[in-house]
């Protein structure tokens, strides 16, 4: 089956190009602008992974990133979002959450798909060390 | 009985001599009475009569009229020394108050600390700057009215590090008493003609300072910021350009032309930016002439023409051929006017309207720029030429502006002595107005830039 990864972000060209890229690696790709939609779209179908963008107009990535541990204790999927913030206190959140990652902007989609790949592979072998 | 009447004859006689012996003895004593009564009242020169000598009484006359002229020697130059130091005192006074004087006008405020760390001196100052009055100061150690733990702990500190006269401690800080306002405070050792008078506090207001600081800081995260999103851009589509682009021409064409118009962003907010510094620096002053506006206007909408169409979007011109002349400066003009055109073009939709207009009035001209775009509400409408400001986008488009086109338009407006209106409603597009004075016509055959 097919892994899915949700894409949050209010840049839409952000979202055009991922959706591609990772389309043709052979994810399904689902995407929202804000975190709101997020919201709505995870309570549809939970995805595998979530990319999501710190600053955006609406429910911004922190409060996205905290709702979702909140809402969903049970299934911490891992959620990478994207800042061009290296602060502190925004690593300071972060380290907060389960499962929360950094993707320093400006992104390489060549990377992010090199993290879900390794991301996926360690998942695969923990599930079934034997296969 | 003639004895007895001999005694009372002998009597007779002898009282009177007896009273003139004595009053003659008397009078030199007399005189140094009246030389003293003289001296009581103070006149600066007693007339000392010559007493004449020889006997008793008058040797010793001579001698207290003697003394009495050292004596009033001496309190004529007690006077005079007291006369000398009374106008020093009040010399000293008059230079102690204008130093005093001097001290409570500076627009620091000054606290002096004895060795134990009490107040010892404040001036005035220390109230709007502290949030504390001087009379609750004075004669109080430190910990008694300071509310500041960072200058309390300044205080101390230089207190245990001993009475340098070469060291300093500076910190800045936020007073408690004073909301908003940030200081500078330095404590060094107050010496001089090798006396110790203890410890020297100047606090100054440095919030002015700061908040420049902060805005510089704010801006350079801000532009750096602006700088990075079309770059984060750029370089998602370069990497699927290489990727995926090579297979799919469709995908090609579409990063091709986000990548330019990425670029185009950039590069307007870097000429802008420029333009902006050089506005803030006082280096870009309108050199104007006169103008004839109608050429002007029509330059500005051939260029927009382009960009218009690329978007799908009318672009129409609306300018008489005799349209009075303006003073303006050229090029800052066609900034002004170009950033007014590309937001019309940028805030519209497609299959949308922009018109470039101008008409004459008895005493202006105005030129407008009119769109069919979204228009905005009143209360963005006030804040839109503010300096980063922007419209808060909603929906699916995002335009990507960076606030500073309409501050730079209006700034350049207002150096041309005009004004910059604003007409908008939200979802029915705006107007934007350029009100400019016009110039008296020239009499024919004259030349015009």
């Amino acid at each position: 089956m097919k892994k899915s990864i949700l894409l949050v972000d209010d840049e839409p060209h952000v979202i055009r190009v991922l959706r591609l890229m990772l389309e043709r690696e052979g994810y399904e790709v689902a995407s929202a602008n804000d975190g709101n939609e997020a919201l709505e779209k995870m309570a549809a179908r939970r995805p595998d992974v979530m990319v999501s963008d710190i600053q955006m107009a609406g429910m911004d990535g922190r409060e996205l990133c905290r709702t979702t541990r909140a809402r969903y204790p049970e299934d911490s999927f891992p959620i990478f979002v994207m800042t061009s913030m290296t602060a502190s206190e925004e690593r300071a959140w972060v380290r907060e959450l389960a499962n929360v990652e950094f993707l320093e902007k400006p992104l390489s989609p060549r990377q992010l798909i090199a993290r879900l790949t390794t991301y996926f592979a360690n998942a695969a072998t923990q599930e079934n060390p034997h296969a | 009985m003639p004895f007895y009447a001999l005694i009372a004859l002998a009597v007779f006689l002898l009282v009177p001599l007896i009273y003139i012996v004595i009053k003659r003895e008397m009078a030199p004593l007399a005189a140094l009475g009246d030389q003293l009564k003289t001296l009581g009242a103070a006149q600066a020169q007693p007339a000392v009569q010559e007493l004449d000598a020889g006997q008793d009484v008058r040797g010793l006359a001579g001698k207290l009229n003697r003394y009495l002229d050292h004596t009033s020697a001496r309190i004529r130059e007690l006077e005079q020394d007291s006369i000398a130091s009374m106008a020093s005192g009040r010399l000293l006074e008059y230079g102690s108050n204008k130093m005093q004087a001097v001290l409570q006008c500076l627009p620091d405020g000054l606290l002096v600390l004895d060795p134990a760390g009490e107040v010892t001196f404040a001036t005035g100052k220390i109230e709007p700057l502290l949030g504390v009055p001087v009379a609750e100061v004075l004669s109080q150690p430190v910990e008694a009215w300071c509310r500041d733990p960072e200058l309390r702990a300044m205080l101390a500190r230089f207190r245990s590090a001993g009475l340098d006269a070469r060291s300093q401690m500076t910190i800045e800080f936020n007073p408690a008493g004073v909301p908003g306002k940030r200081l500078w405070a330095t404590a060094q050792a107050l010496t001089g003609h090798s006396m110790a008078y203890g410890t020297l506090v100047v606090l100054r207001d440095a919030t002015r300072e700061h908040l420049a600081r902060q805005a510089g800081n704010d801006f350079v995260a801000h532009v750096a910021h602006e700088l990075k999103s079309p770059l984060n851009v750029i370089g998602m589509y370069g990497e699927m350009l290489a990727d995926v682009g090579i297979d799919d021409p469709a995908v090609r064409v579409e990063a091709i032309n986000v990548i330019q118009d990425e670029v185009e962003r950039m590069v307007s907010l870097v000429n802008n930016l420029l333009n902006v510094s050089k506005l803030e620096m006082g280096s870009m002053r309108p050199e104007r002439h006169r103008v004839k506006l109608d050429d002007l206007l029509r330059d500005a909408w051939q260029q927009a023409r382009s960009r218009a169409e690329a978007k799908n979007i009318r672009l129409d011109l609306q300018v008489a051929r005799d349209l009075a002349a303006v003073s303006v400066d050229k090029d800052m003009f066609r900034i002004a006017l170009n950033n007014l055109l590309n937001n019309a073009i940028k805030y519209n939709q497609p299959g949308g309207s922009v018109t470039l207009a101008a008409e004459e009035g008895d005493s202006d001209v105005v030129i407008a720029v009119r769109d069919s775009g979204i228009g905005m509400t009143a209360e963005d409408r006030e804040r839109v030429t503010e300096k980063f400001f922007r419209v808060r986008e909603t929906g699916e488009e995002q335009r990507g502006g960076h606030g500073l086109g309409l501050y730079l338009s209006n700034q350049i407006v207002e150096l041309h002595h005009g004004r910059l209106t604003i007409e908008s409603e939200l979802g029915h597009g705006s107007v934007f107005s350029i009100h400019l004075k016009k110039m008296p016509a020239l009499a024919e055959g004259s030349q015009v830039l």
